[in-house]
């Protein structure tokens, strides 16, 4: 895999976790702020409804006073609503406080604090309707005299501190985890910030390599497609050389032949009988003037010994003996004969005389055979 | 010769015909007009046969909002068209379950101490809520339960809610008495089940006579 594309690849996990996690904190911390913030609105109602719980009572026993007072309807109706309101209050409180186990006890001792004075309110009034001023007169002084409303005033108080300090708990507990949030969401900024930096700062080195290797590799490029331009204007020059001297070959070519076919045809036309042997003395090559002279075609005489063709004269004994040898040396060591009486067979069986020279072939100072000119004697006298 | 600005007869005929028409129009609107202005009544309610919580909401849309302690006699909030939540719910418990629904009132408390009141029509699945009644859509749809009625009625007026209660309301005595309460932060466990809370036994405890 390559380096950049993992080091995204790394860079883009590592990323994608810190924001999960900061995002996860985040949603966790905002649940937690929102039921904080449900809890302290429920401490609030709570000390409300307290509040309104002692304030309905204190509605209520005015209105009984008053009433006691006045018999009259606004006032019943005004007590009556105050202590149903009173009741409604305290259910609510009740409702409110239920999740707090140790405030259970004061909060029933409370009720049971409200319900002796609604029981007093409904024996006042019971009291008042019936004509007795006196009861009523003395349960007013007795109450005057006892520490009911008061002692109620303190409970509420009590009551009412406990959800104060929760309100305080509440807050300190809020400020707490709004603060490691905010920690967590600076932490997790953080990380990403340098976790992205850090992922720069790596392609960056890396895009700088890779910039590098290819700069390098396009030098390399050039000086490749220079040496090709050279190598390739080389082998034109070579090319157009080798095209000069292919043309110059095939015109030496055709001097040569022309040449060998001229010298062929000097050969042809020299009228001494010439013919070329190997060196062991076999007939290779003849000229027109051998097939003219003796009648033997050419073909006849290819590969034929010489002394088929030549033969010491027969008025020569000595000579009948020498001559091969005489030749085989000549062959043999490569010198020169020249003007040898000698006598040439013809197919008519008539033997002309002629004289014979042989001149050596050699290669490389071998002697590979050797060039015999027979030069015909003129016919003599005596025929005449 | 007719004059030239008399009508023919057989136009006259029908100019007496429009004519009648347009009085008949005219005098329809007016009824219309007074009828649409006079107040319903509480028999009217009570007596209208094919009364459902949607067209008991429309009899309310011309009422004003005004804040009143306790709740209203219900001729008073009939004929002044003058109320809270409190009067429009309670009515709407006192005509409905005549028509035959089954209706429960739920008092829902808002972190600022305010409080609003919607009447629940259990067949339905709707409230009747004082705050919709003069929009075409005056019945909102809710579940039954009194943490998710709170819930969409402390939406409805962009707060938060502490607690909710059921309760019912005599207008005879006077008197409401709480029959359940759910506090937002209680867990959900403990709520009471979705239907029409009881009456408590001891419902006479903060009574005095």
């Amino acid at each position: 895999m390559d380096s950049t594309f993992r080091a995204l690849l790394i860079t883009f996990a590592v990323l994608v976790t810190i924001l999960t996690a900061v995002t996860g904190m985040a949603l966790k911390s905002f649940t937690a702020a929102k039921d904080s913030a449900d809890l302290v609105n429920t401490s609030h109602a709570t000390v409300a409804e307290l509040t309104a719980v002692l304030s309905s009572l204190q509605s209520a026993e005015g209105s009984v006073r008053s009433y006691l007072l006045t018999e009259s309807d606004e006032d019943l109706r005004s007590y009556r609503n105050a202590f149903n309101a009173l009741g409604e209050h305290l259910e609510v409180t009740k409702a409110l406080m239920a999740p707090y186990p140790d405030q259970q006890a004061p909060l029933q001792e409370l009720e049971a604090m409200m319900l002796e004075r609604v029981q007093l309110a409904r024996e006042l009034t019971t009291a008042k309707r019936q004509g007795d001023e006196s009861t009523v007169e003395q349960m007013l002084t007795e109450d005057a005299q006892g520490d009911g409303s008061f002692a109620i005033g303190r409970q509420v108080q009590r009551l009412r501190s406990y959800f104060i300090s929760e309100l305080s708990r509440l807050d300190t507990l809020a400020f707490n985890r709004d603060r490691n949030a905010r920690r967590s969401l600076y932490l997790g900024s953080s990380l990403s910030f340098l976790t992205i930096m850090g992922s720069v700062w790596f392609i960056r080195d890396s895009l700088n390599h890779r910039r590098l290797a290819s700069s390098l590799l396009e030098e390399s490029n050039q000086d490749l497609e220079a040496q090709v331009a050279t190598r390739t204007a080389d082998l034109d020059e070579k090319i157009r050389e080798l095209s000069t001297q292919n043309l110059e070959n095939a015109w030496r070519n055709q001097a040569l032949n022309h040449q060998l076919r001229y010298n062929n045809r000097i050969i042809e036309a020299v009228s001494e009988l010439v013919l070329v042997v190997t060196k062991v003395g076999n007939i290779t090559r003849t000229n027109a003037a051998v097939e003219k002279s003796t009648g033997f075609e050419n073909a006849h005489l290819a590969n034929a010994p010489l002394h088929q063709l030549v033969s010491a004269p027969r008025s020569d004994v000595s000579a009948d003996r020498a001559l091969p040898l005489t030749i085989t040396n000549a062959l043999k060591h490569g010198f020169d004969l020249l003007d040898e009486t000698v006598e040439v067979t013809t197919k008519a069986q008539t033997p002309l005389v002629a004289k014979l020279s042989l001149f050596p072939l050699r290669d490389s100072d071998q002697v590979i055979g050797a060039v015999i000119t027979l030069r015909l004697s003129p016919p003599t006298s005596s025929a005449s | 010769m007719p004059s030239p600005l008399s009508i023919p007869t057989s136009r006259r005929s029908a100019v007496k015909i429009r004519g009648s028409w347009q009085s008949f129009g005219i005098v329809s609107l007016a009824v219309l007009l007074a009828l649409s202005a006079s107040a319903v009544t509480l028999n009217q309610l009570k007596t209208d046969p094919r009364l459902t919580p949607k067209k008991f909401a429309g009899h309310f849309e011309e009422f004003r909002y005004e804040l009143h302690h306790e709740v209203q006699p219900i001729t008073t909030f009939l004929a002044k068209k003058i109320g809270d939540c409190d009067d429009y719910a309670c009515l709407a418990d006192e005509v409905l379950p005549t028509k035959g629904y089954e209706t429960r009132l739920v008092h829902v408390r808002m972190a600022d101490l305010v409080s609003h009141a919607v009447c629940y029509v259990s067949e339905e699945g709707v409230y009747l809520d004082y705050n919709n009644r003069a929009v075409w859509r005056n019945l909102v749809r809710s579940k039954p339960s009194i943490r998710q009625i709170a819930n969409k009625v402390a939406r409805s007026l962009d707060a938060n809610w502490t607690s909710a209660s059921e309760f019912v309301y005599s207008y005879e005595f006077g008197r409401k008495l709480i029959t359940a309460t759910v506090v937002k932060t209680a867990p959900p466990a403990t709520d009471p089940p979705p239907e029409k809370a009881p009456i408590p036994v001891e419902f006479n405890r903060f009574y005095v006579e």
